[in-house]
C-alpha cells in the first residue's frame, strides 16, 4: 500500500508539470490580447504597450513561465488582470460554494440512486427494473438549462418552497438555497450512479452471492447488504471524483441560472477576458482536485479490494 | 471498476463479429421505432414541410399553436415545428459524427495503451491524465477560439477534448482481457500482436465502447446545445435545438413554446439513444 | 325607498367616508420616509474595481457614483451639470482657467474634511499615465489648491466641455492622505464623501452599501442600506423580482414588459438614455468603401420593424450617430426602407448580382443576434447574403482591433452631458477609437470636432456639432439602428427612483414606504 502510494505520487509529478505547461501555453495560444480587451475602446497602440508592460506581458514567454512556476511554489498564483488583486483569495472565496454544490448534488444523487440501483439489480429483467431504467433515461436526457429554469419556476416562484438562487450565509441557508441547483445537477448524476451500481451489483451477485446464498440462507441477505454498501461507496466515490472536476470547471450554466457565486462561471468569464492568472489559478485548483480525488478513489479501491493490483 | 470482478463468461473466446439481434424485447423495438421516426423526419423534411426554417415573418411573431403553425411561431415569425424537424438533421449529426470519431480515436489509443503496457501505456495514460485534469470548457473555448466558430470546428473541439474518456475505458477493458487464458494461449501458439488484438480483444472491447458511445451521443448533443448557448457552437439562424433554447430563453416567461419544444426534442432523442444503449448492453453483456 | 332624513344621513355618511378615505390616502403623498433597504440588480456583470481611474464597466461606475462625490454631477435633465462637491465656480475671461469653491463643511465618510488638495490630487490621478481616462483630462494643464476650499484649474486651451468632464466618475474625489498611506488596500475598502459607504463586496455575488450619515446633501440619503445583487441571467433576475426578492430589477427584457405591467404592485419605468446602437463597417474593405453600397445596404433595412421586434417599441429609430442629448441634430430624417433604390444603387456600384458579407456579434448579446437574424432576411431581398458569426468577447475584440471584419454590431453610451466624448470616441478618426477601427476618416469632421472642443460660444458649438452629425449621416458611416430606452421594474413601495440619461441612478433620493 505504501509503495503503491509513493509510486502514484511520483507519477503525478509529470502530470502536474504537464498541466502547468499546457495551461500556460494553451492560454496564450488563444487569439486575443488581455490588454486590448481590458482597454477596450481606449486601446491605442501606446496604451496597449503601456498596459502590457505594467502587467508583465511583454517579457519573453519563457521568463513569464518561470515566474508562473515561482508563483505556484510560493503559493501566490499571481494577480488577476481584471480585478487587480491576488487571484488566490478570490478563488478560495468561491471554491467552498462549488464544493458544497458538488458534495450536495452527489449526496442527493446517491440517496436516490442506491435504493434504485439495488432494486433494479435484484429485480433484473422484471417490470420494476425496466421502469427504473426508463426513468433514469429521461433524467439523463434532460437538458440542463431547461431543467434549471423549470425547477426554478415551479418550486421557487409558484410554490415558494425555496429561495430564488443565491447562496445564503449560514449552513442552513446554504442547504435551502442550493437544493434546486443540486437537484438539477443530480438529474444527470443519478442515472450514471444507478447504472454503475446496478452493473456492479449484478457482477457481484453472479459470483459470490449465488454460491453462498444456496449454502447459507439467511446470511446471504447480510452478505448482499455488505456488497451493496461497498459497491455503492465505490461507485459514488468514483463518480464524485469525475464530477467534482467537471463541476469546478463546468457548472457554468447551473451557476448562471441560479446566480451562484461559484468557480464555473468565474472560469468562463476569465477565459473570455483572457485573465491569464485567474484562468491558470482556477485550472491548477481544478486539476489538483481531480488528481486528489482520483488518488483517493484508487486508494479506496485498493483498500476495499485487496485483489486489485496495478502494474 | 474492479477489473478482477469481471467474470470470465462475459468474454467469448474466438468470437467473430458481434451481430446484434434485438428480438424479444419490446422496449428495443420502441427505441428502434423512435430512432426510425427521427431519422425519417429529418431526412424527408425538405420534401414534406413547406415552411422555410430560416425565413423571418415579423408580422406573425409569437403566435400560439394553430392549424397553420402546429407549435406556433417564434419571435421572428418562424414556424417552430419546422425548425424542430430541421433541427433534428443537425442534432443527429452532432450525436453521431463526433461520437464516432471520438470513439475511434479513443479505441485506437486505449487499445494500444492497454495491450502493450509499460512505457507506452505509461506515457499515453499521463497524457490522458493531463487532459482529464484540464477544465473541459477552457479546452473547448481555446480550441474554438483558435479554429474559429462553426459546426466543424465544434466537432474538432469535442473530439480533442473527448477522446480521453474512451481511451480510459477501453484501456481498462483491454487490461482486463489480455491476461485471460485464451489470449495467453493464442500468443503461445505464435499469433501476432495484431491478430490477437483484432480477433480476441477488439470484439469485446468494441462492445464496451459502443455501449459507452450510446450515452456519449446524448451527452454530445447536450454539449452542442450548451456550447451554442455560450456562443461557441452552431451559428444562427441554423435550426439546432440547443441554439433554439438559447435564443428562446428571453421569451421563456412569455412564450415558453420556444424553449419547451426543443427541450422535449432533446429529451426524445436522448431517450432513444439511451434505450438503444441499454438494450445493447443487455444483449452484448448479459452480466449487466 | 329612501325617506328624506335617511337620504341626508346617507349623504353625511358617504361624505365622512370620503373625507376619511382621503385622509388615509394622504400619507402616500406625504414626505419620504427615512430608513429601509433596497435590493437592486447588477445586470451586466460584477463590478471590477472602485478605483475611479480603472474600471470601464457600468456596474463599477454606477456603484462608485454612490460612494464618491465629484466636483459637479449630471443634472436630472441630462443637459446640464449641477453642483456637487463644488458649490460654485467661475471661468476666467479667456476661458483657460476655472476657479471652483469646495463646499464648506464637506467631509469624507470618516469625518476628515474634503479639501481642494484632495480635489487636486484626484484630478492629477485622473490625468496621469496610470489612468485609463487620461485622454479625458488631457485638457488640464495644472491644478492649484490656493486654499483649503478653492481649487484653480488651468487648461491648455479654453474648453466648453471642461465642466462635463469634471462630472465623470474618473474624477471622483478621493482622500489624498489615505490613498497615499494605504496604497492598493484602500480600494478594497474605499472611503468617499458620497451618500453611501461600501461595507461588503462578495465578488460576483453582491455589494452592500450603507448610508453615510455625514453626507452633505440633507436629507439624503433616505435609505439605510443598498444591496446590489449580481444577476446576469435575464430570467433569474426577473424571477427573483417577481418572487419579491428584488425591489428594483434593471434591464427588463422588452418582451416581458406588457406582462409585468399587469402584475399587481409592479411599476415599469422607461427612461430615455444616451445610447446609440448601430452596426459599424470596416471602411477599408471592399465594397464598404463605396458610399453607394453603404447607402444601398441602409435602404434595405426596415428599422421600425426591427424596433418593434427586438425592443418591442421601447425606443426610437436612430438617425444621428449621437443619441438625443445636448446639441443633438433633430433635423435628420430617418432613413426610409426602399428596396428598389437599394438594388439600383448596388447595380450602379457594380454589384448587380449582390455579394456576400459577414457580421460579427458578441456571444450572449441576444439583441445583436436578433438584429443579425432579421437583417439576414431583409438583405436577402436586395441580393446580399449575410453570414452571421457569433464570437466570444475576447475573440471579437481581437478581430475588431486587427481590422479583420466586414461589419460588427456595436453600441456606445455617453457618460457625460457633452457630445465631445462621443464624437471623439465614435465619430472622429483622430479620436483613435471606434472611428479609427472602422477606418472612417473625414477631414472636415476631424477639423470640426477639434474646433467644437475649443469653442466656448454655445450657438457656434451647436452649429458645429450639427454639421458633424450631418456629415456622418450623409456618409452613412455606420448603420444607425435605434436609441433604446432603459427599462426598469420596481415594486410600488419604492419611490423616487430615476435613471439619468447617462444611465446611472440617483439612489440617494429613493425611499421606500413598506
Amino acid at each position: 500500500m505504501g509503495r503503491y502510494l509513493v509510486r502514484r505520487l511520483l507519477l503525478l509529478m509529470p502530470v502536474a508539470l504537464g498541466i502547468t505547461i499546457v495551461t500556460f501555453f494553451l492560454l496564450r495560444l488563444i487569439p486575443g490580447d488581455p490588454a486590448v480587451i481590458m482597454l477596450d475602446n481606449r486601446a491605442t497602440a501606446e496604451n496597449v504597450a503601456r498596459l502590457r508592460h505594467s502587467l508583465g506581458l511583454d517579457r519573453p514567454l519563457f521568463v513569464q513561465y518561470l515566474l508562473f512556476l515561482k508563483n505556484i511554489a510560493t503559493g501566490r498564483l499571481g494577480e488577476s488582470l481584471i480585478y487587480r488583486t491576488q487571484v488566490l483569495p478570490i478563488i478560495l472565496g468561491r471554491l467552498p460554494v462549488t464544493l458544497f454544490l458538488a458534495v450536495y448534488s452527489t449526496v442527493l444523487a446517491a440517496l436516490v440512486a442506491v435504493p434504485l440501483g439495488a432494486w433494479a439489480a435484484l429485480r433484473k429483467g422484471r417490470a420494476s427494473d425496466q421502469a427504473i431504467r426508463l426513468g433514469v433515461l429521461f433524467s439523463l436526457a434532460t437538458p440542463n438549462y431547461w431543467a434549471a429554469i423549470v425547477l426554478l419556476l415551479v418550486f421557487s416562484i409558484e410554490l415558494r418552497w425555496f429561495p430564488v438562487g443565491g447562496y445564503g450565509t449560514t449552513f442552513g441557508d446554504h442547504l435551502r438555497h442550493l437544493f434546486l441547483p443540486a437537484l438539477t445537477i443530480a438529474l444527470s448524476l443519478t442515472p450514471i450512479l444507478v447504472r454503475t451500481l446496478r452493473h456492479n451489483i449484478l457482477e457481484v451477485l453472479r459470483t459470490d452471492y449465488v454460491r453462498t446464498a444456496h449454502a447459507k440462507g439467511l446470511e446471504a441477505a447480510r452478505v448482499f447488504t455488505r456488497h451493496v454498501l461497498r459497491n455503492s461507496l465505490i461507485s459514488t466515490v468514483s463518480v464524485l471524483g469525475v464530477h467534482l472536476g467537471f463541476l469546478v470547471g463546468g457548472a457554468v450554466i447551473t451557476e448562471t441560472v441560479y446566480a451562484i457565486p461559484g468557480t464555473g462561471f468565474l472560469l468562463i468569464k476569465s477565459t473570455f477576458a483572457r485573465d491569464y492568472p485567474m484562468v491558470q489559478g482556477l485550472t491548477l485548483m481544478f486539476a489538483s482536485l481531480v488528481i486528489l480525488v482520483n488518488l483517493l478513489t484508487d486508494m479506496t479501491y485498493a483498500v476495499l479490494d485487496p485483489r486489485v493490483r496495478y502494474d | 471498476m474492479i477489473d478482477e470482478i469481471r467474470a470470465a463468461p462475459a468474454l467469448r473466446p474466438g468470437r467473430r463479429g458481434f451481430g446484434i439481434r434485438l428480438h424479444g424485447s419490446a422496449t428495443a423495438w420502441i427505441a428502434v421505432a423512435m430512432l426510425g421516426i427521427t431519422v425519417f423526419a429529418a431526412a424527408s423534411a425538405p420534401v414534406l414541410i413547406h415552411y422555410d426554417p430560416t425565413k423571418t415573418d415579423l408580422a406573425n411573431s409569437l403566435q400560439p399553436p394553430s392549424a397553420a403553425h402546429w407549435l406556433g411561431t417564434d419571435n421572428f415569425g418562424r414556424d417552430i415545428f419546422t425548425r424542430l424537424v430541421y433541427g433534428a438533421r443537425v442534432d443527429l449529426q452532432i450525436g453521431t459524427i463526433p461520437t464516432a470519431a471520438t470513439f475511434l480515436v479513443g479505441l485506437v489509443i486505449g487499445s494500444v495503451a492497454g495491450y502493450y503496457g509499460g512505457v507506452v501505456d505509461g506515457t499515453l495514460m499521463r497524457i490522458v491524465d493531463v487532459s482529464m485534469a484540464f477544465p473541459f470548457y477552457v479546452l473547448v473555448i481555446a480550441i474554438v477560439a483558435m479554429l474559429g466558430p462553426g459546426l466543424t470546428n465544434m466537432y474538432a473541439a469535442m473530439i480533442l477534448a473527448g477522446w480521453v474518456s474512451y481511451a480510459r475505458v477501453i484501456r481498462g477493458e483491454v487490461l482486463a482481457a489480455r491476461t485471460h487464458e485464451y489470449v495467453l494461449g493464442a500468443r503461445a501458439l505464435g499469433a501476432s500482436d495484431f491478430r490477437v488484438i483484432r480477433r480476441h480483444l477488439l470484439p469485446n472491447v468494441v462492445t464496451v465502447g459502443i455501449i459507452f458511445a450510446m450515452s456519449d451521443a446524448v451527452l454530445n448533443i447536450l454539449l452542442g446545445g450548451a456550447l451554442s448557448f455560450l456562443g461557441l457552437g452552431v451559428q444562427p439562424p441554423t435550426p439546432e435545438w440547443g441554439l433554439m433554447i438559447s435564443e428562446g430563453r428571453d421569451f421563456l416567461l412569455t412564450s415558453p413554446a420556444m424553449v419547451l419544444f426543443p427541450g422535449l426534442a432533446l429529451l426524445w432523442v436522448g431517450v432513444t439513444f439511451n434505450l438503444l444503449g441499454d438494450r445493447l448492453t443487455d444483449r452484448l453483456r448479459p452480466g449487466g | 325607498m329612501w325617506r328624506g332624513c335617511n337620504k341626508r344621513r346617507l349623504f353625511h355618511t358617504v361624505f365622512a367616508i370620503v373625507i376619511l378615505a382621503s385622509l388615509t390616502a394622504m400619507p402616500v403623498l406625504s414626505a419620504p420616509k427615512m430608513g429601509g433597504t433596497v435590493r437592486m440588480s447588477l445586470a451586466d456583470s460584477d463590478a471590477t474595481s472602485f478605483d475611479p481611474i480603472v474600471p470601464f464597466d457600468n456596474m463599477s461606475i454606477w456603484t462608485m457614483l454612490h460612494m464618491y462625490d465629484q466636483l459637479v454631477r449630471v443634472g436630472k435633465d441630462g443637459l446640464s451639470v449641477e453642483p456637487d462637491a463644488a458649490d460654485s465656480w467661475k471661468a476666467s475671461a479667456d476661458g483657460k482657467s476655472w476657479t471652483l469653491h469646495i463646499r464648506d463643511g464637506l467631509t469624507f465618510a470618516d469625518g476628515s474634511p474634503v479639501t481642494a488638495a484632495d480635489a487636486k490630487f484626484t484630478l492629477e490621478r485622473a490625468a496621469s499615465k496610470d489612468s485609463n481616462f487620461e485622454d479625458n483630462f488631457a485638457l488640464i494643464d495644472h491644478a492649484v489648491a490656493s486654499d483649503p476650499h478653492t481649487l484653480v484649474v488651468t487648461l491648455k486651451k479654453p474648453s466648453a466641455s471642461f465642466l462635463a468632464y469634471l462630472s465623470l466618475y474618473a474624477a471622483s474625489i478621493v482622500p489624498e492622505k489615505l490613498v497615499n498611506t494605504r496604497g492598493k488596500g484602500f480600494w478594497e475598502r474605499p472611503v468617499g464623501s458620497g451618500p453611501y459607504v461600501m461595507t461588503e463586496w462578495v465578488q460576483n455575488d453582491h455589494i452592500v452599501l450603507r448610508r453615510n450619515a455625514r453626507y452633505w446633501q440633507k436629507p439624503y440619503p433616505y435609505l439605510d442600506e443598498l444591496r446590489f445583487d449580481v444577476l446576469i441571467d435575464d430570467n433569474t433576475r426577473m424571477l427573483k423580482f417577481r418572487g419579491g426578492e428584488l425591489d428594483i430589477a434593471t434591464n427588463v427584457p422588452p418582451n416581458q414588459i406588457e406582462q409585468l405591467k399587469r402584475v399587481n404592485g409592479v411599476v415599469v419605468k422607461l427612461f430615455p438614455q444616451m445610447r446609440y446602437d448601430d452596426i459599424y463597417y470596416n471602411h477599408a474593405r471592399k465594397p464598404f468603401n463605396d458610399i453607394r453600397v453603404r447607402r444601398a445596404l441602409n435602404s434595405g433595412i426596415d428599422r421600425p420593424a426591427i424596433l418593434r421586434s427586438v425592443l418591442f417599441g421601447y425606443g426610437r429609430v436612430a438617425t444621428s450617430m449621437l443619441p438625443p442629448m445636448l446639441y443633438w441634430n433633430n433635423q435628420l430624417p430617418p432613413y426610409p426602407l426602399d428596396t428598389a433604390r437599394a438594388k439600383s444603387l448596388l447595380q450602379e456600384a457594380g454589384y448587380g448580382n449582390g455579394f456576400s458579407t459577414e457580421i460579427l456579434i458578441n456571444a450572449g448579446d441576444s439583441q445583436a443576434g436578433q438584429i443579425a437574424t432579421i437583417l439576414k432576411d431583409e438583405w436577402k431581398a436586395i441580393g446580399v447574403d449575410l453570414k452571421v458569426t457569433v464570437l466570444e468577447p475576447g475573440t471579437l475584440r481581437a478581430r475588431s482591433k486587427a481590422g479583420e471584419f466586414d461589419m460588427i454590431k456595436g453600441y456606445y453610451t455617453s457618460d457625460v452631458i457633452d457630445p465631445d466624448e462621443l464624437v471623439a470616441f465614435g465619430m472622429d478618426y483622430a479620436g483613435g477609437a471606434i472611428a479609427k477601427r472602422m477606418g472612417f476618416k473625414n477631414d472636415r469632421l476631424t477639423q470640426l470636432a477639434a474646433a467644437a472642443e475649443a469653442e466656448i460660444n454655445p450657438q457656434k458649438r451647436k452649429a458645429m456639432y450639427f454639421e458633424i452629425q450631418k456629415i456622418a449621416y450623409d456618409q452613412v458611416a455606420t448603420i444607425p439602428l435605434y436609441y433604446a430606452d432603459n427599462r426598469t421594474a420596481l415594486w410600488s413601495h419604492v419611490h423616487d427612483f430615476m435613471q439619468l440619461p447617462t444611465a446611472n441612478y440617483r439612489l440617494w433620493e429613493t425611499w421606500v414606504s413598506k
